[in-house]
């Protein structure tokens, strides 16, 4: 027997060892291949899942979706399902789904009901919170007055959601002082006022925006205005009342000074606006947590 | 004197020569947010009444003959044309134009810190 014959197919086959070795593999590999169907029900599930922990929530909600489909019965997929739109920051799709969706299993119908007044909040539909805990069944009254709070401040009415915090400080250490903690350091944020702001443009063009911390602007609007008025002067100072260009900067300066009547009541709305903002983020990211 | 006319002549010449109608077409569909094609975003049937259908004319006049002559030098994005022209049609002509008027005097690259930045144009992002 050469070295040939010893790789030869027909060699290969008459040896018991080696074909029976063969035959093991092959029937090895077709029961493998056949247990891999990645698009059956528990891998989907899995898969959604692993998406959701993963922060990739738009794909989660497709794949959540796919799977409420298939099996409307299973109620965690639907608290997934909204949950994954929220946290995508869907929350037209999370509202409309949390309406459609109906839940069953008492276990999550607790869950469920934080997560339609959590889509509430971060959609901007705070003051509906009020009516929408009147027809909640499963939580318990500490958790009711966290949502009251968290309502108030989702409305911007920190000082309310200061003194309910205040009340229910000591329910629950971990949550209540997280959320206190919040309320107290917004206390100290110094808002400007959009009247004064007014007031102050209108005596001297661009103070309102100083006033309301953007001095680079107001400067501008001083020159602007400014700029106009001295050119106007001028102009009716040479020729008198029928002084064209007179006129025409005039024009262009009194709309400028209206602009800036304007502009530094929104420079100041949006500088408090910010403010806002700034704490309701702080409360979106410890959402989870506290509610 | 004689040789600085040959000159500019010549240098006249060769700019007419290097600058086909080719070139342009080019030039304008590589880069998507030329005027014109701003312009061509607010159509005159967009518009719910006269006074909206007056001022898209107006912008749109002035973007194709007057602004398009010029660079693109307004630091935000819309530019404050645009911006106009969009509280008109949402606010009516009295508010729209002083929010317009308070655009223009903020439109300067001195105050970065009040608005984010646009990733495709560089410009800051202040919508009406």
């Amino acid at each position: 027997m050469t070295n040939l014959d010893l790789f030869s197919v027909k060699y290969f086959l008459k040896n018991t060892f080696f074909s029976s070795l063969f035959f093991m593999m092959l029937f090895f590999a077709g029961n493998k291949m056949h247990a891999q169907n990645i698009f059956d029900n528990e891998s989907s599930i899995k898969y959604a899942y692993y998406l959701f922990e993963n922060e990739r929530f738009e794909n989660a909600a497709k794949e959540f979706e796919r799977l409420v489909y298939i099996l409307p019965q299973d109620d965690s997929l639907k608290l997934f399902l909204v949950k994954s739109y929220r946290k995508g920051k869907v929350f037209k799709q999370a509202l409309l789904r949390s309406h459609e969706l109906q839940i069953t299993n008492n276990a999550l119908i607790n869950e469920w009901e934080k997560e339609g007044l959590k889509n509430l909040w971060q959609s901007g539909q705070a003051k509906k919170t009020d009516s929408a805990l009147l027809v909640t069944k499963a939580q318990t009254f500490f958790e009711k007055e966290i949502a009251t709070t968290l309502g108030l401040a989702y409305s911007y009415k920190w000082k309310d959601a200061r003194n309910k915090s205040a009340e229910n400080k000591f329910a629950d250490s971990a949550k209540t002082i997280l959320l206190h903690n919040i309320l107290v350091q917004q206390k100290n944020e110094k808002y400007k006022n959009p009247g004064v702001a007014l007031a102050l443009s209108t005596v001297i063009p661009g103070l309102g925006k100083v006033y309301a911390g953007r001095w680079k602007d107001g400067i501008i609007s001083l020159l602007f205005v400014g700029g106009m008025g001295i050119q106007a002067y001028r102009a009716f100072d040479q020729r008198g009342v029928k002084s064209t260009r007179g006129w025409i900067f005039a024009t262009m300066g009194t709309g400028f000074y209206l602009g800036n009547l304007y502009g530094s009541y929104h420079a100041a709305r949006i500088r408090n606006n910010k403010i806002n903002e700034k704490y309701l983020l702080q409360i979106n990211n410890s959402l989870d947590s506290l509610y | 004197m004689k040789c600085t006319i040959i000159l500019l002549l010549l240098s006249s010449f060769y700019f007419a020569n290097s600058q086909s109608v080719a070139d342009v077409n080019i030039l304008m569909s590589a880069a998507p947010y030329t005027k014109q094609n701003v312009a061509k975003k607010y159509k005159l049937e967009q518009n719910q009444n006269e006074v909206q259908m007056v001022f898209t004319g107006l912008f749109r006049f002035y973007k194709y003959v007057i602004s398009s002559q010029d660079m693109n030098v307004c630091t935000f994005s819309p530019s404050c044309s645009e911006y106009g022209l969009l509280c008109i049609r949402e606010h009516g002509v009295m508010r729209g134009a002083l929010q317009t008027l308070d655009r223009m005097m903020r439109c300067n690259p001195l105050s970065p810190e009040h608005y984010l930045r646009d990733q495709k144009t560089g410009l800051f992002i202040d919508k009406p």
